[in-house]
């Protein structure tokens, strides 16, 4: 066994004791208590804009969720990133599916009289939307939301005349991108 | 319209749950410009963490 030892202290402010063990040999070995990492990856998360952290957020939630000490989260994570670490936790539940997320999409769409067209399959299920003015000269013809196998957001590949998804660290960049440079009807995704 | 199905395939599981987390939470709370944290910590637990292949919970 590897141990890396990158602090004496694991976290600036407050943090639960470490748990202190001993090996055959008689070597002190201190584990950092998960609820502490926790909620250095939501502060990560949210304040440092570290996305990869939200892998690994769901990670510690799936496999630690019995040492979770939710009164002494709460206690100390703010509002925002109480919300985040529940809505995490709906994540990790698979609580927030394919279906109800097309469901809340499609909703929305309609309440904002955003046209689209779907197009659903065994293996498949997508809309798409006409775009039209800066944002069609830019993007092409079609913007895609892809609802099934997996949520992402599509866009339209004009030499093939088809809709490629997004490469997965660059599907949040592009999305706020849109909705600040052409606003309806990214802003409204 | 047609869609690239092989595209789509290529997106790993893991992958997958990213854009989910990044799109949700992009539509809440929007995308902030990166801070940094304490840049001795941050250039110390990145060296160890690309030492790692990334941060790894369970069997390493």
């Amino acid at each position: 066994m590897i141990l890396e030892l990158v602090a004496n202290i694991p976290y600036d402010g407050i943090f639960k004791e470490p748990t202190e063990t001993k090996t055959v040999d008689g070597f002190k070995i201190f584990f950092n208590n998960v609820n502490d990492i926790l909620m250095d990856r939501i502060r990560g998360f949210i304040h440092w804009n570290f996305q990869q952290y939200g892998q690994w957020i769901i990670q510690l939630i799936r496999y630690h969720r019995d040492e979770l000490d939710f009164p002494y989260l709460e206690k100390n994570l703010d509002e925002q990133e109480k919300s985040v670490l529940y809505q995490f936790i709906d994540i990790a539940d698979r609580k927030i599916n394919n279906l109800t997320l097309a469901f809340y999409l499609k909703q929305l769409l309609d309440n904002q009289q955003i046209h689209y067209s779907e197009n659903n399959s065994e293996e498949i299920h997508y809309v798409t939307i006409n775009l039209d003015g800066k944002a069609k000269n830019n993007l092409g013809n079609y913007f895609g939301i892809l609802l099934s196998p997996f949520f992402a957001i599509m866009l339209y590949n004009e030499e093939e005349d088809e809709l490629e998804v997004v490469d997965a660290n660059e599907q949040a960049k592009l999305l706020t991108e849109l909705a600040i440079n052409f606003g309806k009807p990214f802003t409204q995704i | 319209m047609k869609v690239n199905l092989k595209k789509i395939e290529a997106i790993s599981e893991q992958d997958r749950e990213l854009i989910l987390v990044d799109l949700i939470m992009t539509s809440k709370y929007g995308v902030k410009p990166p801070k940094p944290r304490d840049p001795l910590k941050a250039e110390l637990l990145k060296k160890f963490e690309d030492k790692r292949d990334g941060f790894k919970i369970g069997q390493i």
